[in-house]
């Protein structure tokens, strides 16, 4: 199953749509959103666009609400107060039949009775296509996920990967403006999900249409988006590229949530040319390249970010330099993951770090060894600074 | 440990045997003997008394002649088919009630259901001859039902309900409802509701989701709840002599009369094993169903 060169997939996902600069109005707008159910607030008063041709991630843990966002765009519960636009439509009152978005539903929600032809085919058959018409479609979306030859068989005599192919044909089928995909990838193993991520990345781009898709794993969602959202308790904490999400966090939340982060407590002393110092708990001093947006207070409380790959782990003492912060520590624990090691760093003021070096040498020359002295050095502009 | 298996094994074949097989070869032999005046009313008997050539000869004396008579005499035949009839008309409309029934059950919020359920179950408290009994009561001419239809002015004259088919429907209905709303509820409860949103994300009204999802996913419910009403209705005694007038010719009551009013045990036998035969055809057909739609799940 290979759908396309990998690399090839991603250098095309290397020029998106500009969801920073829009020029056109929003594909899809949330407005003021609300959804309460009895007495629980699923999705409270949240506003977001989505660029046409977009793949958009709504990311976060369950029962944050991103799956009650996507039903809500699919039609099938409405909002409390607020209104969502479609190509400036409000969406408010249309059933969820007469939406130009389709889904792809969790578990594939295929139907058990009818062949893989017929549920592609139904979505067509519900708006009475010619009969050559929707043949044709079929057969081209079966070229699509590459399930020539499989018409005639039955949901169960198919395998996982291959369910999850005809449920995204069934959802394309009818060109919809917006698929939504709901954990499209969850029932499937690692390497089977790897493939198929750039597969869904693969199609997107080649019809041009607007993905949305619902997940709670940050590395799907990283891998690809073009965006991405997370939300914690029916609000988005932050909307941005992933890149952005994972090197410029809005909060700890989120850089705790994406991915593994050392979270430092440091307390701002002031500026040193265009370096902000801070103080760590034991005193430690700390230079920091601040973001344009920041606001440098000395005195105010901040926790640094600090994710373990940007951390050196060397035995020797670094050189000393204006712009590099180094400490000094105890090896505790080294995990091995096989392209990078994983260290944990006890500091003498007791603190834990956890530190990541690519394993460019077989681990038997590896210099770092349990209980080893160790110096940790990063440099200023490789961290950054949120709320406490 | 083997032995044991075994024995274990022998133990429903035994059971079978002994109180299937052996009383079916005994009705079998009947079927085939003679009618007489006499106790038992049938002939030959066998004995040991006579030794083996009593027994060569009262072997030689059995023959089909009573399977002949069905075959010639028109009236078995008419109540075949008509049973047939009744049953499969009565089989229709239990279908129709109980589809809709089970359908709102299953569409149910999630702790009514189990109320439900037990209300349709809750008539098998009482006995069934009581419960037809009871139908006596309310379709009788000055029954409840022709009491509260004309002090309610909407008719003058009682209707002639009782002694009729459609008593007879009403009975079967009434008493078989529970056998098809039991397994069309089972197979609808199962129904996936994601597959209903699919279906309505991909374009489909309710009425259309209903009529290309639900209905052909619960049609093995169908199937069993059909087979469930029909096979007993046909051999129905209880329901048309007591509800049913002289006109309604089921095979059951035939049955009935042969073995008790003209004490024709012959007869009798021979009407009861052609009815199982005919049984035995739509019976085959369900197993086969059941076992299609297992292979089919697993």
């Amino acid at each position: 199953m290979n759908f396309l060169d990998p690399a090839s997939a991603a250098s095309a996902r290397a020029e998106p749509a500009t969801p920073q600069a829009p020029a056109r109005p929003p594909l899809i707008r949330f407005e003021n959103v609300t959804k309460t159910f009895g007495s629980f607030t699923a999705i409270s008063d949240l506003n977001l666009d989505i660029q046409e041709r977009e793949f958009f991630s709504l990311l976060g843990p369950s029962g944050c609400g991103k799956t009650t966002m996507m039903r809500l765009l699919a039609g099938f519960e409405e909002v409390t107060s607020g209104r969502i636009l479609l190509d400036g439509q409000d969406l408010t009152g249309t059933p969820a039949n007469r939406r130009p978005i389709n889904m792809m539903f969790q578990s594939y929600a295929l139907f058990p009775h009818m062949s893989v032809a017929k549920n592609i085919g139904f979505g067509l058959k519900q708006e009475r296509w010619k009969k050559r018409d929707l043949q044709d479609r079929v057969d081209e979306m079966l070229a699509l996920v590459q399930l020539e030859g499989f018409a005639d068989r039955k949901p169960h005599q198919l395998s996982g990967g291959q369910m999850q192919r005809v449920a995204l044909a069934r959802s394309l089928a009818k060109k919809p403006k917006v698929l939504l995909l709901d954990e499209p990838l969850g029932a499937l193993d690692k390497k089977l999900r790897e493939e198929t991520q750039f597969q869904l990345m693969d199609v997107q781009d080649r019809l041009g249409l607007t993905f949305i898709i619902v997940t709670h794993d940050q590395d799907e969602a990283m891998t690809v988006s073009s965006r991405i959202a997370v939300m914690k308790a029916g609000k988005l904490l932050q909307t941005d590229t992933p890149a952005r999400i994972y090197e410029h966090p809005a909060s700890s939340y989120v850089a705790d949530f994406i991915g593994n982060v050392n979270l430092i407590n440091v307390e701002l002393s002031g500026m040193e040319g265009d370096l902000a110092l801070a103080r760590w708990d034991g005193g430690t001093r700390l230079a920091i390249r601040p973001q344009p947006e920041d606001v440098m207070t000395p005195g105010a409380r901040k926790t640094l970010v600090l994710r373990p790959e940007k951390i050196h782990v060397t035995k020797d003492r670094p050189a000393e330099a204006h712009n590099v912060n180094m400490v000094e520590g105890t090896v505790e624990e080294i995990s091995y993951t096989g392209s990078a090691s994983t260290f944990l760093v006890r500091l003498d003021g007791g603190m834990l770090i956890r530190a990541q070096e690519a394993n460019r040498l077989l681990t038997s020359r590896r210099e770092v060894d349990w209980n080893d002295r160790v110096w940790l050095s990063w440099r200023a502009g490789a961290c950054v600074l949120v709320d406490a | 440990m083997r032995t044991s298996r075994r024995l274990l094994i022998l133990l429903p074949y035994l059971w079978l045997g002994l109180f299937f097989l052996v009383p079916f070869l005994i009705v079998i032999k009947i079927a085939l003997s003679d009618s007489v005046t006499a106790s038992p009313p049938y002939a030959p008997t066998f004995s040991l008394d006579e030794g083996l050539a009593g027994l060569r000869a009262s072997l030689a004396a059995l023959d089909f002649e009573n399977f002949v008579w069905l075959a010639e005499d028109g009236i078995y035949l008419k109540a075949y088919l008509n049973s047939v009839k009744v049953a499969a008309i009565a089989t229709l409309l239990t279908l129709l009630i109980g589809y809709p029934v089970a359908y709102a059950m299953a569409k149910a919020p999630q702790d009514w259901r189990k109320t439900l359920l037990l209300l349709v179950i809750l008539p098998f408290w009482t006995s069934f001859l009581i419960r037809i009994y009871a139908w006596i009561g309310i379709l009788k001419n000055e029954g409840f039902l022709n009491l509260t239809l004309m002090k309610l002015a909407i008719i003058e004259q009682p209707l002639a309900i009782m002694h009729t088919e459609i008593a007879v429907y009403v009975g079967i209905v009434y008493s078989y409802l529970p056998f098809m709303i039991l397994p069309l509820y089972a197979s609808l409860e199962r129904t996936d509701g994601r597959l209903l949103e699919a279906a309505e994300d991909l374009g489909c009204g309710a009425l259309a989701a209903f009529r290309q999802i639900t209905l052909p996913l619960s049609l093995p419910g169908v199937v069993a709840g059909c087979f469930l009403v029909f096979i007993p209705a046909i051999g129905e005694f209880v329901i048309p002599d007591l509800l049913g007038g002289s006109g309604t010719l089921m095979i059951g009551k035939t049955l009935w009369l042969e073995f008790f009013s003209n004490r024709d045990w012959g007869v009798a036998a021979a009407v009861a094993i052609v009815l199982l035969t005919i049984l035995i055809v739509p019976i085959v057909l369900f197993q086969r169903h059941q076992q299609k739609h297992q292979e089919e799940l697993g």
